[in-house]
């Protein structure tokens, strides 16, 4: 009997792993159950958990002091995962199991009856696994085809906890998870080719997706800007194998998984109502989940009704649009999340929806449109790329002609143009650095006098000159040109609200 | 009966037989001290050391007789056992021996009748919150 040893299990702060060491010992003395090394309560739950089925499948749970503890202890341990580490330690700590390889991780809850749940956040604890070394992983059948889909690390799935002895004993194998193959995105979207006119509009959200930049549309009810902001998932290029893994490990955490196909195979597109709270669009919580923000990683975050969401909750855009992630910090510790989305927003023109349609059906006040359209603050304004306004569309459609194009055209076209600023820059236009601004987005003299005019016009900040030069990269890019031309310039400086 | 006895006492009375026909050896009843007591302490099979408390009720009113046994008398137990494992006069006889169990035994008295169950290993130190 060895009285003591180690079983490596894996805790996660945010998207990040951490090595949690099981270390158990079992001396004589009076008897005891005593888990130390800062866990939650969900945590302590386990030691009835493990008592229980250590009995219920026929093994002895020793009368002796049992003490266990999870190491590092300054970092807080929480949920229910430990339950098989733990239950394992004990069994070889008192000389009931032999034989637990060293370079093997461990994690499951326990039912009383000794079958294993399912893992929030097994993929990127699959992840941090491989990170830490291990060269194999036991983790609930129900989590194993999220866990296969990290290469390199061997993923035994079992249903019940006795499969994991019987294997260790060298009784019975268990069958390995297959590696996990990508399935083709079988999902069939609205299409572009449904919606009426609006040529403008179309013509905005394709600059803007085609850039990933942040795009505003304001319309009246009717006017179809909800209707293209939805179709947007239809032009969307496809996600490439890192981005589905990190999109995946994100949904992950949230517990938005499936356990068939867990793996994301389009773009999110996240429409949360205006009603969301401060913690919903953000995250928190006591385990500190993803917000939306979070879930739109490589994806679209579409907020219909801009004006109508909480004050706080736009506010907290900012930090995100700027750096692509997102930190939330709260009492029980604070985790970094990617948030890198592209932002989609649409508002009516004043409160009641009709202001500036032809037949006069707005009594809004000149003092309640302006009121309305402020609650959107300049800072906010300021990280909008592309605003669009659309005519209503009777008028509209008297001008339109012919079929309209559908969603696969555009989205050729996108995917070359993405293409050639990946190639050259690595990011998409509206990742940009500073320094990429400076290499790839010079512009001759006339659109320099064109840029001064704007700037005095509409006294841009910096944030936004920067933020028009990367608008006109993309048209130039869109339209197959190595540099930024006048006529290029002149339709970003055009996307900028001249209200905001 | 001539005397005149509580029903707690009875209970432990009536315990303790039922312990001796089990082949459990007593080895102390009602152990005091300065922070707490034992009803029973004995000895299974030379090897396993009791520490047992009876919890005695008429009818279900209050729940069962073992829920009687919260997480302050856990902790109480622990504490008195602990104390009483360190006696010199017990290390002498008992301080070999390889493993202790807090047990309950409760007794139920139900029209008419006594009802007796004994809840081996009942909880471990620890289960009152480390
Ligand atoms: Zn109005």
């Amino acid at each position: 009997m060895r009285n003591r040893n180690n079983i490596t299990s894996i805790g996660l702060a945010g998207l990040e792993g951490y090595k949690v060491e099981v270390e158990t010992s079992i001396s004589s003395g009076l008897p005891a159950f005593i888990i130390v090394g800062l866990p939650d309560s969900s945590v302590q739950e386990s030691r009835e958990r493990v008592r229980v089925v250590l009995k219920n499948i026929g093994f002895e749970f020793p009368l002796k002091r049992i003490l266990v503890n999870l190491a590092p202890a300054d970092t807080r341990k929480e949920g229910p995962i430990y339950d098989l580490p733990i239950a394992l330690g004990i069994l070889e700590a008192s000389g009931q199991l032999e034989g637990i390889p060293k370079d093997c991780v461990f994690v499951g809850e326990l039912s009383l009856e000794g079958s294993l749940r399912p893992v929030r956040g097994m993929l990127p604890i699959a992840l941090s696994a491989r990170k830490h070394g291990a060269k194999e992983i036991f983790v609930p059948k129900d989590s194993a085809a999220e866990a296969a889909l990290v290469r390199g690390i061997t993923v035994y799935p079992a249903e019940h906890v006795s499969e994991i002895v019987e294997h260790l004993q060298g009784i019975n194998e268990i069958k390995r998870a297959g590696e996990y193959a990508a399935k083709e995105d079988e999902e069939t979207y609205h299409d572009f080719s449904d919606v009426k006119g609006q040529p403008g509009m179309r013509r905005a959200l394709e600059v803007a997706v085609s850039g990933a930049h942040n795009i505003l549309l304001c319309g009246m009810a009717g006017s179809g800007k909800s209707m293209m902001a939805k179709r947007i998932p239809s032009i969307l290029p496809p996600m490439s194998m890192d981005e589905m893994i990190e999109s995946t490990a994100v949904h992950s955490i949230a517990g938005m998984t499936g356990k068939a196909a867990p793996l994301l195979p389009h773009r999110p597109f996240r429409a949360p109502h205006h009603s969301v709270s401060s913690a919903g669009i953000a995250g928190g919580g006591k385990s500190l989940r993803p917000g939306e923000m979070s879930l739109a990683h490589n994806g679209v975050l579409f907020l219909d009704e801009f004006p109508e969401f909480r004050r706080e909750v736009m506010e907290s855009l900012r930090q995100p649009i700027e750096d692509g992630r997102l930190t939330i910090t709260r009492a029980s510790g604070s985790v970094t999340y990617p948030s890198d989305f592209m932002l989609v927003c649409a508002m009516n023109p004043c409160k009641c929806g009709w202001y500036g349609h032809p037949s006069g059906k707005c009594e809004c006040s000149c003092d309640s449109v302006k009121n309305y359209r402020g609650r959107i603050s300049g800072p906010i304004m300021d990280r909008i790329d592309i605003y669009v306004e659309a005519p209503p569309v009777d008028y509209e459609e008297l001008t339109s002609k012919g079929e309209n194009e559908p969603s696969s055209a555009i989205r050729e076209r996108v995917m070359i143009a993405r293409e050639v600023q990946l190639s050259r820059q690595g990011t998409v236009n509206a990742r940009m650095s500073h320094e990429m601004i400076e290499a790839h987005c010079g512009i001759d003299e006339e659109s320099g006098k064109l840029m001064r005019a704007a700037y005095e016009k509409f006294s841009l900040s910096a944030r936004a000159y920067n933020r028009i030069l990367k608008v006109a990269r993309t048209v130039a890019d869109m339209a197959g040109s190595v540099d930024i031309g006048f006529a290029h310039l002149a339709e970003a400086i055009r996307y900028r609200n001249p209200h905001g | 009966m001539g005397e005149k006895i509580t029903m707690g006492a009875w209970g432990e009375r009536r315990a303790a037989e039922y312990l001796r026909s089990e082949g459990i050896k007593l080895v102390e009843t009602n152990f005091r001290s300065k922070i707490g007591e034992i009803d029973i302490i004995a000895l299974e099979n030379n090897k396993t050391v009791l520490f047992i408390e009876v919890k005695t009720r008429a009818g279900l009113s209050q729940g069962l007789p073992c829920e009687a046994v919260n997480k302050h008398k856990m902790r109480r137990l622990s504490m008195v056992a602990a104390y009483y494992m360190s006696l010199n006069s017990v290390r002498a006889s008992l301080g070999n021996m390889p493993e202790h169990r807090f047990d309950v035994i409760e007794i139920l008295l139900l029209n008419g009748k006594a009802w007796l169950r004994h809840i081996r290993d009942a909880f471990r130190i620890g289960d009152a919150g480390a």
